[in-house]
């Protein structure tokens, strides 16, 4: 499954833990020490321009794969290639040029703004900051930003509280293009935005990405705007991916049980929609103490003792599409949306 | 026809603030036949939560002021209540149930403990046998370990389970009438599909309509008979559930529509309404959604549009109601923000 081409961005093996320190009894005890498992085994390509798109629920590790493909959380095991090229968190030279390439999005623009710097402010940091162009040309620079995330010249002078939702975004967005990055991680970007005013960000996304050739991470729990913007969708649960294909072929052909209760759970704008209604049961467990062999097994429908004893290994089903379940393709077809 | 069990007759719920009264509420009618349900939608801001506190009459006042209109729960108008036969009415015969779990719970008592204390209050039943209502409560809702349930403290549960322990306490007095504010738009898909699930059996179970307060048409479709959409303080549309979706009245119904990803389509385009929604206290003159619509004319800009019926039971607040597409030429949106 090697591309021809170096993808732009390759994750192999990533696994992010974050240790549980026990109470003062359990380490006179010596219990063992506990980990949460957050991010365990990810593999994720890239290719220069795509989008794609990482699925699943609160909990899941998607935003956590996230920060560490950028060195935000250091990943516990694992590799990012950029280019090809492994990406050496100690350099700090290195890092730095790596920072202007990727950059992130966050959901809640409230708080990734800092309330007490203007627009320009924000702006004009990371131009300095990566030195991106002369200090002559900030100005116009920032202006030719704004223009590219549909706000006008005088947003440069307004604070974060003037602003709405949106436009918040629009600034977290125009912030990242600042350094003319090449992928962007848009960490549940629109999430937090009414409906009217998600349309608008995804059509700036989309277009950025026509116009600049961006790739995009889109960590996202919403798949009807998944389906939307993404090329390809990788599910996540409990830590590991249990399903990737490109995303027409995910949404027609869902293969692996939870990918499918994640598509039946979500409500469809119509009335008329008939389908079938799978409810999963329970919540997912913990990341602590996942269960033996597929994580998902304790919801899962079809789970035998198979799915306790082994752990399925991501395996291609049809080309390009990947799904880590004993009975991946053996199962019968949910109703079709 | 039935006679509603919840009548909204014009109701204004006015906010004073520094930039002066802002009309959250701007005449608001609406209403709700025993055992249906009524989506209330719209975006952040558009008034419908206070709405549905104004119902509980649970809006601070001051800032708060009830300006005018009546709240007629089984004919009886709730404004001319004291606070006492209010507090009667509610949890009793209305209950809520809100977005957030975690702030409704109380964190110092166990989930069980504030659900049979609900119980005692309102049916006046001893405490062995609030106990015993509460388990019998927890399983109804479908709360597993139901009596180990009992004694976990809120930050004990996922963000499920509270929301069943909301909603459990919600039903424990058997109300008429359940408002649901935003009860899944916290949750994961996949645990908003077992609560809403769970809504539509205990409605049938119970008999009961919910007001259900939502900006999500996904859940609107799957929950609803009848749909409320809001804007800008006023009931832009109402229209029973397929005709909202089929043939929605209003150009802003449509447009809400148009701006969903569609997650069970070929990723259809989708449209963005441009703009955001206008500043309550700085209103235009006319029609309030005219300047993000995409088929407003002359009159729009000026006048204020009045409530037209488009068919029995379904109006919308528009000149142009039901026909803003037949008949206009699409005006070219705006820039995409202001």
């Amino acid at each position: 499954m090697t591309a021809p081409i170096t993808p732009l961005l390759q994750v192999e093996g990533l696994v992010k833990h974050f240790p549980l320190r026990g109470g003062i009894f359990d380490r006179i005890q010596r219990h063992p020490a506990l980990v949460i498992r957050a991010v365990d085994g990810v593999d994720l390509t890239i290719r220069e321009g795509e989008t794609l798109a990482l699925v699943g629920e609160s909990g899941c590790g998607k935003s956590t794969t996230g920060r560490c493909i950028l060195y935000l959380q250091d990943p516990t095991a694992g590799t990012v290639k950029f280019r090809g090229q492994t990406i050496d968190p100690t350099n700090s030279a290195e890092m730095r040029e790596r920072r202007k390439q990727l950059q992130i999005v966050f959901q809640d623009p409230n708080s990734s703004l800092n309330p007490r710097m203007s627009v320009g402010q924000t702006l004009e940091e990371a131009l300095a900051f990566h030195k991106i162009v002369p200090k002559s040309e900030r100005s116009n620079r920032m202006r030719e930003l704004l223009e590219t995330v549909g706000l006008n010249d005088q947003f440069r002078n307004r604070y974060a509280n003037e602003l709405s939702g949106g436009q918040r975004q629009r600034i977290g967005i125009a912030r990242a293009l600042a350094v003319d990055p090449e992928i962007i991680v848009a960490d549940e970007a629109v999430s937090a935005l009414d409906v009217s005013v998600q349309a608008q960000i995804l059509q700036l996304l989309t277009k950025l990405r026509e116009e600049k050739g961006l790739a995009y991470l889109f960590i996202s729990h919403q798949l009807g705007v998944v389906r939307s913007i993404a090329d390809a969708v990788a599910v996540m649960y409990l830590g590991k991916i249990v399903e990737q294909a490109p995303t027409e072929q995910i949404f027609r052909n869902p293969l692996h049980p939870y990918t499918q209760a994640l598509m039946a759970a979500a409500p469809i704008p119509n009335p008329r929609a008939r389908r079938e209604r799978i409810i999963l049961t329970g919540d997912p467990p913990s990341a602590v103490n996942p269960p033996s062999g597929c994580r998902f097994r304790t919801r899962c429908r079809y789970a035998t003792e198979l799915c306790a004893a082994e752990v399925p290994e991501l395996r291609e089903i049809e080309p390009a599409h990947l799904v880590a379940c004993h009975y991946a393709g053996d199962l019968p077809e949910p109703t079709v949306l | 026809m039935r006679s509603p069990i919840l009548e909204l007759d014009d109701l204004q719920v006015h906010f004073s603030t520094r930039s002066g009264e802002l009309h959250a509420v701007d005449g608001v009618s609406l209403s709700i036949a025993p055992g249906e349900t009524l989506g209330l939608v719209g975006e952040s801001g558009s008034g419908k939560s206070v709405t549905a506190r104004a119902i509980m009459r649970l809006v601070p006042t001051p800032p708060g002021r009830y300006a005018g209109g009546r709240i007629l729960f089984e004919g009886k108008d709730l404004l001319t209540l004291s606070e006492r036969e209010m507090q009667a009415m509610r949890g009793h015969q209305i209950s809520m149930v809100f977005q957030d779990p975690m702030t409704f719970l109380n964190p110092v008592y166990t989930a069980g403990e504030q659900v049979a204390e609900a119980i005692r209050t309102h049916q006046g039943a001893s405490r062995a046998d609030a106990k015993a209502q509460t388990i019998e409560l927890f399983r109804t809702v479908g709360i597993p370990n139901a009596e180990a349930r009992f004694s976990a403290y809120p930050h004990e549960l996922s963000g499920g389970l509270r929301q069943r322990v909301m909603i459990s306490m919600a039903l424990s007095s058997r109300p008429r009438l359940l408002i649901a504010d935003e009860p899944t738009t916290a949750l994961d898909v996949t645990i908003q599909a077992q609560i809403l699930d769970l809504l539509r059996n205990l409605q049938q179970e119970f008999g009961m309509s919910i007001l259900l307060i939502t900006h999500d048409l996904g859940v609107v479709a799957e929950m609803c008979d009848k749909v409320a959409v809001m804007y800008a303080g006023r009931i832009v549309e109402e229209a029973s559930i397929e005709p909202i979706f089929d043939n929605p009245g209003h150009p802003y119904t449509n447009g809400l529509l148009e701006a969903i990803p569609n997650a069970s389509n070929d990723g259809a385009p989708f449209r963005p309404i441009p703009g955001s929604p206008p500043d309550l206290a700085r209103l235009p003159p006319g029609c309030r959604f005219a300047p993000r619509c995409r088929y407003r004319q002359e009159i729009c800009i000026s006048t204020p549009p009045p409530m037209v019926q488009i068919a029995p039971g379904h109006d919308a607040l528009c000149h142009f109601a039901g026909e803003y597409k037949k008949n206009l030429v699409e005006v070219p949106t705006p820039a995409v923000s202001r």
